[in-house]
């Protein structure tokens, strides 16, 4: 039998298992990182929707709610300061939009739809709300 | 036979450095594992921290019928609320439901030698108990917790703390609409 064809050694399988195990690690923990960004992007579209219908339920207590559209009545700087900011306070650079409809509904309630986009994302919420002030 | 005679010195003088390279290698990539492992627990003891806070604020906020803000530290971005709210005792030997008033206190503390943690406080209790802080997976300090109204009725909440672990922060913020609200002191 030829000397350059025994193949691998023992080690060498040791060796090669060992890094390989290492790289899928590394790899397994970027993707965990990234996934978990997704989830406080997911969070924070649900908290501007409800700073939204805050400030659409403000808007109807008062009696000024009309049929229409309506952009983010809430605080500008929350559609892109949020999240997990680093310590070199760069924070991550995703800006979100909210768009509101507010059609019609049955007798002094209006159904109001608010959706947050983000990147290629997008949720989507609905509320129902009552026009006049809320009765002691 | 010549070719089977094993390893001579200097072959074990190259081999050496080459698997003390490799080793050294190996370990740095575990530290780095375990590293990264230690920050992900701790990023997300401090996101899910900081929505439950905020989470908790609100929910309170919801049934106010009056709340007064004040600065807890001067010159810092650090608000106390106390939010008053009515309830009904509809206790069955009384002729009539009685309005019951309640006030519940959320409270930023220096009670640790790290940092500012969010108490809560119900009228009845002495003591006041912390919401925040004290994770073994990772502390967190409030570094900023504003309270702001941009409607009327409406509170706006920012709360960012900051993980003692990773030295990131974590800032969310939202709004609030306070169906039964009259009076909001300190704004």
């Amino acid at each position: 039998m030829n000397h350059n064809e025994r193949g691998f050694i023992l080690l060498s399988a040791i060796f090669l298992t060992l890094i390989l195990s290492f790289v899928a690690a590394m790899t397994l923990q970027t993707l965990t990182q990234s996934k978990n960004s997704d989830a406080a992007l997911r969070l924070h579209a649900i908290n501007l929707a409800n700073e939204q219908f805050a400030m659409i339920e403000s808007l109807a207590a008062q009696g000024d709610l009309t049929a229409g559209q309506y952009n983010f009545l809430g605080d500008a700087d929350d559609l892109k300061s949020y999240g997990l900011i680093k310590k070199s306070a760069e924070k991550i650079p995703v800006e979100f939009e909210v768009k509101t409809k507010v059609s019609g509904g049955e007798g002094n309630l209006r159904k109001v739809e608010v959706l947050v986009t983000w990147k290629n994302f997008e949720m989507n919420f609905e509320k129902t709300v009552r026009i006049g002030d809320v009765e002691e | 036979m010549k070719s089977e005679r094993g390893f001579v010195l200097i072959e074990f003088i190259i081999a050496l450095p080459l698997i003390i390279f490799l080793l050294y290698g190996l370990g740095m990539a575990t530290m780095k594992i375990f590293s990264t492992a230690k920050f992900h627990v701790a990023d997300y003891v401090l996101e899910v921290e900081t929505q439950d806070a905020l989470t908790r604020i609100t929910d309170d906020l919801r049934a106010a019928s009056s709340v007064k803000r004040s600065n807890a530290f001067t010159g810092e971005p650090i608000d106390n609320i106390e939010i008053v709210y009515l309830t009904l005792n509809s206790n069955a030997n009384l002729k009539n439901n009685i309005v019951v008033m309640y006030t519940q206190i959320y409270s930023v503390q220096r009670a640790r030698t790290h940092g500012a943690y969010i108490y809560a406080q119900h009228q009845n209790e002495v003591k006041t108990s912390p919401i925040t802080g004290g994770n073994f997976f990772g502390d967190n300090v409030v570094t900023r917790l504003q309270y702001t109204k941009p409607a009327e009725k409406v509170l706006h909440v920012e709360l960012e703390m900051e993980s003692l672990v990773t030295g990131r922060s974590f800032k969310v913020a939202t709004a609030v609409f306070m169906p039964a609200c009259e009076t909001m002191n300190g704004f």
